[in-house]
């Protein structure tokens, strides 16, 4: 079995790493919207 | 004998390239405004500058000659490229942003020093970046000389004179002042070239079923992790230091790290981690791929590193190979001309005018950058000429022994208080001296474990012993690294200089003008 004429085991190891690297991308994406949306909002409250 | 219907158009792209360069020059009126205000660079062109100028000759030359010696194990160097500039962004950026800012430092060797205060930091510091981005530059030639010799059937020697001249007077003459434009058009270019070629080979060889079932009829050792005959089976700490050299290693590098820091926070930031992996998707793995296609469609290649260019001028109408060529060419370019005037403001600004006991003017001192940039060149045309070391080789080399120096280093300034002068000089010396040895006596094959693992590992060993038997930093180093580590608000002031200067380059030459603006009035 195997995916392309590739080993399926071999094939996840090395493609297997860019959804992984899409994924990390993301939750990088949305850690950074939720720390700006915190920091705008102590912001507002600091600008009073 | 000269093949002019690829010649034509490999001149007529690099012409291109100058006169995008002219016109952006003449359309930002004036060199204090483009460096030092009114940039609006975006995301986009932000993001395609950090690409073209990581992914140098390396990707065009060195990966696909690792695919084809080594097959699908040298997809593990892929892996880790894949998420380099993403982790340098998620680990190190917001904080080694912060913390520069509190301390008004501008460039990543001045950083080391504000972070731990000893003139022996930036002494070591500067000295372990001029040889190692002189190695790296050294690469970028040879891939110039072959890129060339490919593209004119002229002897090596020639093209490599050739191509280190054309680099070294581009970056002589201020090729810097288009280069976030140029690079722009270079990555689109070079992503477009590489996509284009992978389609026409695997047209040739029947798509990647055919790629692969080939590749396995002549030997199935090249589909293995493990490298073709199996040669790394079993090396988990050769593969682990493959991965981890280009996916953590870009926070050791000075020219990247000042790169990913000069983004404008924070919008462009996020949307340049989006552009970066979608880049990624469309050029990091292709270069290796066409490595290993190379093992199917051209299997009596006598220099692997020219597999890109022979695929190209094998599968491509020559007008198309042509430009790919030109974009090999322009690739190495702006990798090289970043480097060298980054070398050359290392010298100047870090070593010359920092150590020297007379005032140095900074017409001096250009002077010093510049002789240093032509040193360069005339030193890897006798390197290069000699006996060149493969791009692969060198690349890898370079890289690694700049990424043990500066990694730990500038992840300990940010995360770890207790992190001093001592413990810093301990983990540069310990960590490139440790790369050296290891790829100079061919540890290796011995130990079974990767130069940048046993690197990275000394270094950070080397961090933490010396940090703890000595004394702990002032506290004013202390109060400053909580302080930006509490700091909320995106980076203004010091930083604001540096950040609107998408280069190591433009953030001397920002320096060079608003002192010497400061010393006209």
């Amino acid at each position: 079995m195997g995916v392309f004429g590739m080993p399926t085991g071999t094939f996840v190891l090395i493609f297997g790493w860019i959804p992984f690297w899409w994924f990390v991308a993301a939750v990088s994406v949305y850690r950074m919207r939720q720390n700006d949306k915190k920091n705008s909002q102590g912001d507002e409250v600091t600008n009073g | 004998m000269v093949n002019y219907s690829i010649v034509a158009p490999f001149i007529v792209y690099l012409l291109i390239l100058l006169a995008i360069g002219i016109i952006a020059n003449r359309y930002l009126v004036d060199l204090e405004g483009y460096l030092l205000g009114g940039r609006g660079l975006g995301a986009g062109v932000t993001a395609l500058t950090l690409q073209s100028t990581s992914m140098s000759g390396f990707m065009f030359l060195g990966a696909p000659s690792m695919a084809f010696r080594q097959g699908v194990w040298a997809l593990w160097y892929a892996i880790g490229d894949f998420g380099g500039g993403l982790v340098n962004l998620a680990v190190l950026g917001r904080g080694l942003r912060q913390l520069s800012e509190t301390f008004g430092s501008l460039t990543p060797i001045e950083y080391l020093e504000d972070r731990y205060p000893h003139p022996s930091i930036r002494a070591v510091g500067s000295l372990i970046s001029i040889v190692f981005l002189s190695a790296y530059v050294f690469a970028q030639f040879i891939a110039a000389g072959k890129a060339l010799e490919s593209v004119t059937g002229l002897p090596y020697i020639y093209g490599l004179l050739l191509g280190t001249s054309i680099i070294v007077l581009y970056t002589f003459f201020g090729g810097y002042l288009a280069v976030a434009w140029t690079d722009t058009l270079q990555a689109i270019v070079m992503a477009l070239g590489i996509n284009i070629l992978l389609a026409a080979v695997l047209m040739e060889v029947g798509g990647f079923t055919g790629l692969f079932s080939s590749i396995a009829s002549q030997d199935p050792t090249y589909l293995s992790v493990w490298g073709q005959g199996f040669q790394h089976a079993g090396a988990f700490g050769v593969v682990i230091g493959a991965v981890l050299l280009y996916s953590i290693g870009y926070m050791g590098i000075p020219h990247a790290v000042v790169r990913h820091l000069s983004m404008e926070e924070s919008d462009t930031a996020k949307s340049a981690i989006g552009i970066n992996v979608f880049f990624n998707t469309f050029f990091v793995y292709q270069p290796y791929i066409l490595g290993l296609a190379a093992i199917v469609l051209l299997p009596s290649l006598n220099d692997p590193e020219m597999a890109i260019p022979q695929l190209a001028l094998t599968l491509l109408p020559t007008a198309v190979a042509g430009i790919l060529l030109a974009a090999l060419m322009a690739a190495v370019m702006s990798t090289a001309d970043s480097i060298l005037i980054m070398a050359g403001s290392i010298l100047s600004r870090d070593i010359v005018q920092r150590f020297s006991s007379r005032e140095i003017s900074d017409e001096r001192a250009f002077l010093y950058s510049r002789a240093l940039v032509v040193g360069i060149g005339v030193l890897g045309i006798v390197v290069a000429a000699y006996q060149p070391p493969s791009v692969s080789d060198l690349v890898i080399f370079a890289f690694g022994a700049l990424a043990c120096a500066f990694l730990v280093p500038n992840v300990a300034g940010v995360y770890w208080t207790r992190a001093n002068w001592q413990g810093a000089l301990a983990a540069m010396i310990g960590g490139s001296g440790t790369n050296i040895i290891w790829t100079a006596a061919g540890l290796q094959s011995m130990t079974a474990v990767h130069p940048f693992l046993a690197g990275i590992v000394i270094s950070t060993v080397g961090m933490v012993v010396f940090s703890l038997i000595t004394e702990p930093p002032d506290t004013d180093v202390i109060n400053a690294v909580q302080t930006a580590r509490k700091s909320v608000d995106a980076p203004t002031g010091t930083v604001k200089q540096s950040t609107d200067s998408l280069a190591p380059e433009a953030t001397a030459i920002a320096t060079h003008l608003s002192e010497k603006s400061l010393a006209d009035n």
